[in-house]
């Protein structure tokens, strides 16, 4: 096993390498540069210029690129043009934040859509089926910021009961914390919740047709126990699957939710630095998500080994 | 025996001399001291009645300040911040006219040199003095490349050295005799605020500022919000009367009337107009406050079929302000012939071609094209920006000329219409300081930072030199006019409309007055119902 994942480990490198490339051209494609967004329409043109020349943006790409990768190779990540402060310290304090809510978003997906999943699979056809097909339609056809505008509207200006603006941090004070989670987290679970739904319902559907299911009902257990005990858990490995994946679609919706909600989070800081073309700290911030996605990815598969026994690495 | 004549007379002859060198000394002293004596700085105003005092002031803007350094910042978003916390030499009273800040008193020594005597009581955030040293080091600052200063141009062409013959006295030589120099100093931010070094040499200038001002930095919650403290040794003692002031930042108009209504802050701006009867109740007030900002439509005068004048006027035929304001401010804002305020120093009225479908129809046939054309208007992609560039485009499309509108992302717009100027029709606003020759000369003068049109007319230039040499006001608002009735009728821009901000409060809020020059002294803001209180 610890083979195994020193290998995986060794391989997030090329795959780091490649993203950066992307990453790099990507964002250089894009017209405009910080230093002419950051006089916006007061340019000063020999600043302009001497600035330009100084952070080295009249240098061919290539040459700007190597230079990047040589500084991170060193621990570098550079200082945001726009903020003036070293990136990885940036980064580190918007981590957080985004870390609870994309934490929270998954267990408000997983325990809305196992539930449905197992209620909708155990009976097909009827009502609770056609409700659950509905509510995975919802969530996976609803866009992220109108839902969040619909969550505001009903439990912040008519309820008055949760807050929608802003974090408060666990050391502060946990009621504050968790009701400025609750919309945003709860948003973005629902979002979520619809595709794990959709699979889990799936796999379960398949496994309560499994012969190993008959035999166990045979033996005059429980609907309950039948359900929760030995089909979900034949169930995992898609539903393991589908949460890694949604990771990366966690990241990429936290960024809008982060904008409706006043979130001080990671998504929030790079589409800021998107607007201001803060080159080094896109580079560095989509890196980090890069590393952190490829990250999950090997805990899910490191996680397979022990949901399933009958998967082995060497 | 009695002294003989001689000796009296010599002693008389050197009596009188003793008695007019005396003199002569006694009137040189006098003299000397009367050139070198400045009175000291008139006495500041009594305190103020305690029961002003205390509680936290929490206002809402629109974004979040991506630096708070007030010699870089271009965004109002940071500036309404930083106002707070650095003041510049001059700033601009409610009435448009150049009133005192860190300076006193100013006087124009000769046409190249002006004196600036600085209060003696000014301390900067961290306790330490500021003198005449401190506004040297400021402005060599501005005028470094390095910092990034919008500035820096205007720096750079004009000061050609400053001297601090004392602690308290500044002197700019010019290259040139400007009479924009105190607008420029005045303007709203402070872009030539007076920073302090260590703070600058820290590198902290942008994230943990230290300035002057009533309030001073406490805390920066990216993405939440900022707050300031009162500074309690701020030269205007007894000011200021709020203990805490704290900025939230809400993107959205009508998020920020919740909050307000809410309580959650005790001040908004800027709110949208269809917002305005949610913000006019017994307990929440606001104002409709007309500031120098507006709109426009330019074409660029390099590209066909623009380089043909009749085109354009026909372009400026085409428009009917007086609609714009209508569907997009429901009457709110002012339509325009300039950029020029009538509050602004030096207006005086013009008159841009008139709204005449007619002739533009005419005057595209004798250009050649009596089916119109098609092209691409690109927009500023923000909502008010937008709706003003589908209303243009919808009545350029009566006379024939369609244009399909296209809204950039923002720093892609200033690539396209500021610096590459790659652009064929443009939308665009912008807002600026009381000072006519920064406002006329950005659009008109051969490569003005803001000339999107590629404008360019020796005869214009050479009166923007001749006025920005004037110090005679009825001198230069008679350049500034000849200037604009040679331009208008050419047609590189046309200028759509003054809209105004509006600000909104609560009523129990004293002392809040918005100006016109878009700044918000917080200051002199309080309120016995702000929290902590």
């Amino acid at each position: 096993m610890m083979g195994y994942i020193v290998k995986r480990l060794l391989t997030i490198i090329p795959t780091l390498v490649g993203a950066s490339i992307v990453i790099f051209s990507l964002i250089h494609i894009l017209p405009g540069d910080p230093i002419i967004t950051m006089f916006g329409k007061q340019p000063s043109f020999e600043a302009i210029e001497y600035l330009r020349h100084q952070y080295g943006f009249d240098r061919p790409l290539y040459v700007q690129y190597f230079d990047w990768v040589w500084n991170i190779l060193q621990g570098n990540f550079g200082n945001s043009i726009r903020y003036g402060s070293p990136i990885l310290g940036l980064i580190m304090e918007r981590m957080p934040a985004t870390l609870w809510l994309i934490v929270f978003a998954m267990i408000v997906s997983l325990s809305v859509s196992i539930p449905i999943s197992v209620l909708t699979a155990s009976r097909p056809g009827s009502m609770t089926d056609h409700a659950g097909t509905m509510f995975v339609l919802i969530g996976i056809s609803a866009p992220s910021f109108w839902l969040g505008l619909m969550l505001i509207m009903v439990f912040t200006l008519y309820l008055r009961v949760l807050p929608c603006y802003g974090f408060v941090g666990p050391m502060e004070s946990i009621p504050e914390f968790l009701a400025h989670l609750a919309l945003p987290s709860i948003t973005l679970g629902l979002l979520m919740g619809g595709t794990v739904t959709r699979i889990a319902k799936s796999t379960m559907v398949e496994v309560l047709r499994a012969e190993y299911i008959k035999f166990v009902r045979s033996k005059g257990v429980s609907e309950k126990i039948v359900l929760y005990k030995h089909a979900l858990k034949n169930t995992l490995i898609p539903i393991v699957t589908i949460v890694g994946l949604q990771t990366g679609y966690l990241l990429a919706g936290s960024v809008v939710i982060e904008q409706v909600f006043g979130w001080p989070g990671m998504g929030r800081l790079l589409l800021q630095a998107i607007y201001t073309r803060d080159y080094f700290l896109i580079q560095g911030g989509l890196l980090f998500y890069c590393a952190l996605f490829m990250l999950v990815n090997l805990a899910t598969d490191i996680l397979y080994a022990y949901v399933d026994p009958r998967i082995r690495y060497e | 025996m009695a002294e003989s004549r001689t000796v009296v007379q010599t002693r008389r002859k050197y009596l009188k001399y003793i008695g007019s060198a005396a003199a002569g000394v006694v009137v040189g002293a006098l003299g000397t001291y009367g050139a070198i004596y400045r009175p000291p700085p008139p006495p500041v105003v009594a305190p103020r009645p305690l029961e002003r005092y205390g509680g936290i002031l929490k206002v809402v803007v629109d974004g979040e300040a991506p630096e708070l350094d007030p010699q870089v910042s271009t965004l109002f978003i940071a500036q309404w911040v930083e106002e707070e916390m650095f003041e510049g030499l001059v700033k601009f009273g409610l009435d448009m006219t150049i009133a005192p800040a860190l300076a006193w008193r100013w006087q124009r020594i000769d046409p190249k040199t002006f004196e600036f005597y600085l209060r003696d009581n000014v301390k900067f955030h961290n306790g330490r003095k500021m003198t005449s040293a401190d506004v040297k080091y400021s402005f060599e600052r501005i005028k470094d490349p390095a910092t990034g200063s919008p500035q820096n141009h205007f720096f750079q062409a004009t000061i050609d050295s400053i001297d601090t013959p004392d602690d308290y006295t500044v002197r700019l030589n010019l290259k040139a005799p400007t009479a924009s120099l105190l607008g420029y100093l005045g303007t709203w931010g402070p872009p030539f605020a007076i920073v302090c070094k260590e703070n600058v040499e820290a590198g902290e200038s942008k994230t943990k500022p230290i300035g002057t001002g009533p309030f001073k930095f406490k805390e920066w919650v990216k993405g939440d919000h900022i707050t300031l403290t009162g500074f309690k040794d701020y030269w205007d003692p007894g000011l200021p009367y709020a203990d805490e002031l704290r900025f939230d930042f809400q993107g959205e108009s009508s998020v920020m009337v919740s909050m307000l209504k809410a309580r959650t802050v005790d001040q908004a701006s800027p709110i949208f107009p269809t917002d305005i009867p949610a913000v006019d109740t017994s307990e929440v007030t606001n104002k409709v406050q007309p500031i120098s900002g507006y709109h426009w439509i330019c074409v660029n005068t390099k590209v066909k079929p623009y380089d043909d004048v009749r085109v354009r006027q026909a372009i400026a035929h085409a428009i009917d302000k007086t609609e714009v304001t209508q569907l997009v401010w429901y009457g709110l804002a002012r339509p325009i012939d300039s950029p020029l305020m009538y509050f602004e120093p030096c207006y005086s009225p013009v008159k841009a071609p008139e709204y005449d479908p007619q002739k533009a129809k005419e005057l595209l046939a004798e250009a050649g094209y009596p089916d119109g054309f098609s092209d691409t208007l690109t927009a500023v992609p923000i909502t008010e920006d937008t709706k003003v560039a589908t209303v243009a485009a919808a009545q350029l499309e009566r006379v024939g000329i369609r244009l399909k509108i296209e809204t950039p992302e923002l720093s892609t717009y200033v690539k396209i219409a500021i610096i590459d100027k790659t652009f064929h029709v443009a939308q665009c606003g912008n807002t600026d300081p009381p000072e006519p020759d920064y406002i006329l000369s950005k659009f008109y003068e051969t490569g003005g930072s803001l000339n999107m049109a590629n404008y360019s007319n020796p005869e214009v230039d050479g009166l923007f030199k001749q006025a920005r040499e004037e110090y005679d006001d009825v001198k230069r608002t008679d350049l500034y006019r000849r200037i604009q009735e040679i331009v208008l009728p050419d047609a590189p821009y046309v200028w759509l409309e003054n809209p105004p901000r509006i600000y909104a409060w609560w009523r129990d809020l004293q002392g809040y007055t918005p100006h016109s020059d878009l700044s918000q002294c917080f200051s002199t803001v309080w309120s016995p119902k702000l929290e902590g209180r």
